[in-house]
């Protein structure tokens, strides 16, 4: 199982073909085959990968022509993790921003008197715990 | 995996690089009437070479060349998933924080000459439950109708140009938001005529008079795309022309605003406002579409003794000077597109 998050506009999706509801900004086990891999960086496609007229290479990975006209490939990930708008490794970048993003929008809800969702308002503790950590170890 | 036949989808993501294509990450529900095809342009041979009693051209002499794609999107709109989808197919959006969500609105005021592109994803099951993911990239929408049936919910169509395919592609992982609430028509609200206050970033169009006669309405933009640019070696960006939007409806004949605007041609503003149950802030999510300006065409009403007089609405869409030429505005539990 691999731990993965969403960080998409949507409070909480739900992914039909597991069963899974994941709520955004709240770490999520998956299995690995589910979670998948971030998308390779871009490097110079081989002879064997150029299709004519661009698109693909022939594995269905993108194909795309930089600025000096040097065709570039790279791998696109695979299962949730390719898709790097919407998901994340808890502890990335990505994930942190989320993170705070989302304790933002929960305490915003908060001091409205707006209804907040459960798992939300676990996470802005936890949150607020790991601030309070961090302020004394400062 | 062994699909079903209800497994069909589809799903998209704007591009940043026009065909360089991108893992779709927001999917859609199928409806009947979505399509996805794929011609190659096969260009066959004008020589003929006789020989062995052969009457027909050889095969051998026949080759593919740079294809195209011709698609066909439809959703429901939803109050939440729906801002990528909205964003590419109308070319503009703006995205402002509220509390509990944001408000996005979208319109076709794109700078240039290059509408958004987008890579489509369309995986059809087969009969025996396997999958075939096609996906396209390079995709342009150069139609795009935005629907309020009478009696239903309020639809997207996207008629779509794509400039490369492929089968080799995995399937994205698809994922939809929880509990999204359909726009329906027996939520909305129209207004047509008076002084129009367009939609800001945080609030929407106001100012109309109520108009509570249209049973329907459907608004077709078309952008008037060149997708026939072929170079030498390759198919160049399909440019964006200018649109012709028009509008079209059915109405009660319970007035006369409409027969009178007709023959005075006026310039009437016009919006319909679907406000759900589902709580965001201090109100609920909705959906508006803003028409700053629309001049009838045709269509004085005919009526028949003894039943209800629905008249049609043909409408051209025009600039009014200042303000897009139509705005969809969500306000969404979503926090971001």
């Amino acid at each position: 199982m691999i731990s993965v998050m969403h960080i998409g506009g949507s409070a909480e999706v739900y992914l039909p073909l597991e069963g899974i509801t994941a709520v955004r900004a709240v770490p999520l086990e998956v299995p690995d085959e589910v979670a998948g891999r971030k998308p390779g960086p871009w490097r110079p496609a081989r002879a064997d990968e150029m299709v004519t007229g661009g698109g693909w290479t022939p594995a269905g990975w993108p194909l795309h022509r930089d600025e000096d006209g040097t065709w570039l490939t790279r791998d696109p990930g695979t299962g949730l993790l390719a898709q790097e708008d919407l998901w994340a490794r808890p502890g990335s970048d990505a994930a942190l921003a989320a993170q705070q993003r989302e304790v933002k929008h929960v305490a915003r809800l908060k001091a409205e008197g707006r209804p907040v969702r459960e798992a939300q308002a676990r996470l802005v503790a936890a949150a607020a715990s790991r601030s309070l950590d961090a302020g004394k170890e400062g | 995996m062994t699909s079903t036949v209800l497994d069909h989808r589809w799903s998209m993501k704007r591009e940043s690089v026009y065909n360089t294509p991108v893992t779709t990450d927001r999917f859609y529900p199928w409806i009947d009437g979505v399509d996805a095809d794929w011609d190659p342009r096969p260009r066959q041979s004008m020589g003929q070479q006789g020989g062995n009693g052969r009457r027909s051209p050889l095969g051998e002499r026949r080759y593919g060349t740079i294809g195209q794609g011709a698609l066909k999107l439809r959703a429901e709109l939803e109050s939440k998933g729906g801002g990528v989808l909205l964003d590419w197919a109308l070319g503009v959006s703006t995205v402002t924080a509220i509390t509990g969500g944001s408000q996005q609105v979208f319109h076709t005021g794109i700078t240039g000459t290059l509408l958004p592109s987008a890579t489509v994803q369309v995986v059809k099951v087969l009969n025996d439950g396997t999958e075939q993911v096609e996906t396209y990239a390079g995709c342009t929408a150069g139609k795009v109708t935005i629907e309020q049936p009478e009696d239903n919910i309020t639809m997207l169509e996207v008629d779509v140009d794509a400039r490369s395919y492929t089968t080799a592609t995995a399937a994205a992982t698809p994922a939809y938001a929880t509990a999204p609430v359909l726009f329906d028509h027996f939520q909305g609200a129209c207004a047509l005529g008076g002084t129009l206050t367009v939609p800001t970033t945080t609030a929407l169009a106001s100012g109309l008079t109520a108009y509570a006669d249209f049973r329907s309405w459907k608004i077709e933009i078309d952008q008037s795309i060149d997708k026939d640019r072929r170079v030498i070696g390759s198919r160049n960006q399909p440019l964006a022309g200018t649109p012709n939007i028009k509008f079209s409806g059915k109405a009660e004949f319970n007035d006369t605003t409409l027969s009178a605007g007709l023959v005075g041609q006026t310039k009437f503003p016009w919006y319909q406002t679907i406000t759900t149950t589902e709580t965001l802030d201090a109100s609920f999510t909705q959906l508006q579409v803003v028409i700053p300006q629309l001049t009838l065409n045709k269509g004085l009403p005919q009526v028949k003794p003894g039943t209800t007089t629905v008249q049609d609405v043909d409408a051209d869409i025009t600039s009014d000077g200042t303000n897009r030429d139509i705005y969809v505005v969500v306000r969404t539990t979503d926090t971001a597109l």
